[in-house]
């Protein structure tokens, strides 16, 4: 379960609430101004209004005079209809003459009366209304005129009150929508964590749940998958080889044992034990040959080789190891046809002394696993797009579905456990070639096996 | 001759130092890089053994001193290192001869035997002999008792190493090194087969076997019957 704080550590319900300030800010900054200028406003027209009421008792004053005054201020003062209007006339010295207020002090210029600072002789009171006010000299006295301040407070409280009730708004909808995504996006990432927990836990087969909604976190999701597809591959192989190395060297050791043993019970002189001796360090042998394969497998597959690469010519390495190999193959009592003829120049980048062993490899496997009377056929073309050396036989061959396992290390055909062998002959061919970047392919020779080397033809060499 | 061996592994050392001396070899031990290289630098030895990894200061490094301090004693490197860049580091560095662990004793001792400054026949020679076999390396002729053999050129290089180690044991890996310039171990009797080969034109139709056979460890070229 999600707690709260743990919910405002989200990237997104943090960016929600910073976007909702922004855009608070932002509206709070421009209804300011707004604010400000309508007031301004709205106080001038009340001041404007307050002058015409003014001018309005001051011309009667003038054409009329100040009885005629005093009579339209007493019908104004006595209105029982709010009118928003203050007005006082106080003689020379001040006495109340007519008005609905009373016992103000004169003062120059405008001043900002608040209704309960109002002594009120008659008329509609509002007691949250203040009042523009100004003194003015009249015929026989002073005259104070005032107008209410109740447009200006509408207006205000009109755009406070909506200000505040858009930014409650903003706040509350960026953030819930933050959560919102937060909330989603945790339930898939809950899914990645518990998925690689379980995987790391040993649980290798355990892929995230997808929900297809082909959105950034459900493409992560996609990728983990993808990954631990590989990183499975990549233990079970590892668990495969680590059992078959384990298996194919329990048996070496346990003829090594059995004849120590056999030495240790039966053998009473010098030469019995000298036999088992020979015969143990030959086992042993086979034990080490083992590993050092293993380890330049690994060592070539690591790639340091690269490094020493030159450009070599193979139509001149596959002459000499055929050379070297036309006398075993004789021996063996197989054919060996080499066919290297061509022009075009058979150069590739590559490590001598590994190809050398590449090529050995496939001609000994030829020689060791076909019965006497095999053809063994090496060839070269050079086609465009690089030299192709086959090394073929007539022999029994390697069934389709064995071809791509022969060349996983250690693995051997069941009927050729009973040959002396590593298993690591084709994998370590394997290994060279794609060292090489070469394309090592196993077919049928119809009948015998034929492996198929593809060399990339070098960059710094024109075709 | 004399050798020091500069191994910190004490019963790999006592091994080859036991097993050299009862060859007759004066063997010293050094089990550190550092003090190896001050004995191999202050006294005159024949051949020295390097392990590649070492205490103190790492064989290659030592070898690259010694090299820089103008002394030119064979060197043989021990390595478990076995791998295929090893070899051409330990070789790049100013070794001579190299010998993965483990080893057979008669491996061993072949290649210390052929490394030594005493061995009778090196470098500059052009004509090599045994017995009434002559090797003409300028003119690329072999002769026995006046009559010319007709080597192909992998025979030739194959007679001129044993020739070269007259009256020491040539092991098959050393042959496959320097013969055919495999570093691995071929899965056939490839060895054999040429070693057959030049049997029978060397000493087939002559009275005397030149080529021996040294069981368990290799080939020699020798007039000792």
């Amino acid at each position: 379960m999600t707690t709260a704080s743990d919910l405002f550590s989200r990237t997104a319900v943090r960016l929600s609430i910073i976007f909702a300030l922004l855009i608070g800010s932002t509206v709070l900054a421009g209804v300011s101004i707004i604010y400000w200028q309508l007031s301004a406003g709205i106080e001038e027209g009340i001041k404007e209004r307050v002058t015409e009421n003014r001018d309005a008792l001051a011309a009667i004053d003038a054409s009329d005079g100040f009885g005629e005054m005093t009579e339209v201020i007493n019908r104004e003062a006595s209105s029982q209809r709010p009118t928003g209007t203050i007005l006082l006339l106080t003689d020379g010295s001040g006495k109340f003459v007519a008005g609905n207020v009373a016992g103000i002090a004169t003062f120059d210029g405008w001043r900002l009366i608040g209704e309960n600072g109002l002594d009120r002789v008659s008329g509609l009171t509002n007691p949250d209304d203040s009042y523009f006010t100004m003194w003015s000299p009249v015929s026989k006295g002073m005259l104070l005129v005032g107008g209410s301040d109740r447009d200006l407070q509408v207006v205000q409280s009109t755009l406070l009150g909506g200000l505040l009730w858009e930014l409650a708004a903003l706040v509350i909808l960026a953030v819930a929508s933050g959560t919102l995504v937060a909330r989603r996006a945790q339930v898939q990432i809950d899914a990645i964590s518990r998925a690689l927990a379980a995987v790391a836990n040993g649980k290798l087969a355990r892929r995230v749940a997808r929900r297809h909604t082909g959105d950034d976190l459900d493409r992560v999701a996609e990728q983990i998958n993808h990954t631990l597809d590989q990183l499975q591959r990549v233990i079970k192989r590892v668990d495969q080889s680590s059992t078959d190395i384990a298996h194919d060297l329990k048996r070496p050791m346990g003829r090594l044992r059995q004849k120590l043993d056999v030495a240790l019970r039966t053998a009473t002189d010098v030469p019995a034990f000298r036999t088992e001796i020979i015969a143990s360090l030959e086992e042993l042998d086979i034990i080490v040959e083992t590993f050092e394969a293993l380890l330049r497998i690994a060592q070539i597959e690591a790639g340091a080789r690269r490094e020493r690469f030159r450009l070599l010519d193979l139509r001149n390495l596959l002459t000499e190891v055929t050379e070297i190999y036309r006398p075993v193959v004789d021996d063996a009592g197989d054919v060996l046809v080499v066919q290297l003829q061509g022009f075009n120049s058979a150069i590739v980048n590559g490590d001598g002394e590994l190809l050398v062993q590449l090529f050995v490899n496939l001609i000994e496997n030829a020689i060791r696993h076909c019965p006497a009377g095999t053809t063994i056929r090496v060839a070269l073309h050079v086609g465009l797009n690089g030299p192709r050396v086959v090394v073929a036989d007539s022999g029994p061959g390697i069934p389709l579905e064995e071809r791509e396992k022969v060349l996983h290390r250690l693995y051997r055909l069941e009927k050729s456990r009973s040959t002396p062998g590593s298993g690591l002959g084709l994998s370590l061919v394997a290994a060279i070639a794609e060292l090489h970047g070469a394309r090592l392919t196993l077919d049928d020779n119809h009948p015998g096996l034929l492996v198929q080397v593809d060399f990339p033809r070098p960059p710094t060499v024109a075709h | 001759m004399r050798v020091l061996v500069i191994e910190d592994d004490a019963e790999t050392a006592s091994y080859i130092k036991n097993g050299l001396a009862e060859e007759g070899h004066c063997v010293d031990v050094v089990g550190d890089g550092r003090d190896g290289l001050v004995q191999a630098t202050t006294e005159d030895y024949d051949v020295l053994i390097v392990d590649r990894m070492l205490p103190g200061l790492d064989g290659l490094a030592l070898v690259r001193t010694l090299r820089g301090a103008g002394k030119p004693t064979p060197v043989l490197y021990l390595t478990s290192l076995g791998g295929v860049n090893d070899r051409v580091q330990g070789l790049e560095a100013g070794g001579d001869d190299y010998v993965s662990k483990p080893f057979s004793f008669a491996e061993l001792l072949a290649r210390v035997n052929a490394l030594g400054r005493r061995s009778p026949m090196k470098g500059e020679d052009t004509i090599l002999r045994v017995a009434d076999l002559e090797m003409d390396l300028i003119r690329r002729v072999v002769r026995r008792g006046g009559d010319v053999i007709d080597l192909q050129p992998r025979e030739f290089r194959l007679l001129e190493v044993l020739l070269r180690n007259r009256g020491k044991v040539v092991t098959r890996t050393m042959l496959l090194e320097k013969v055919w310039d495999f570093h691995f171990d071929p899965k056939t009797s490839v060895v054999e087969t040429h070693i057959s080969r030049l049997r029978a034109k060397i000493d087939k139709p002559f009275q005397t076997e030149l080529i021996h056979t040294a069981r368990g460890a290799g080939y020699s070229v020798d007039d000792r019957i």
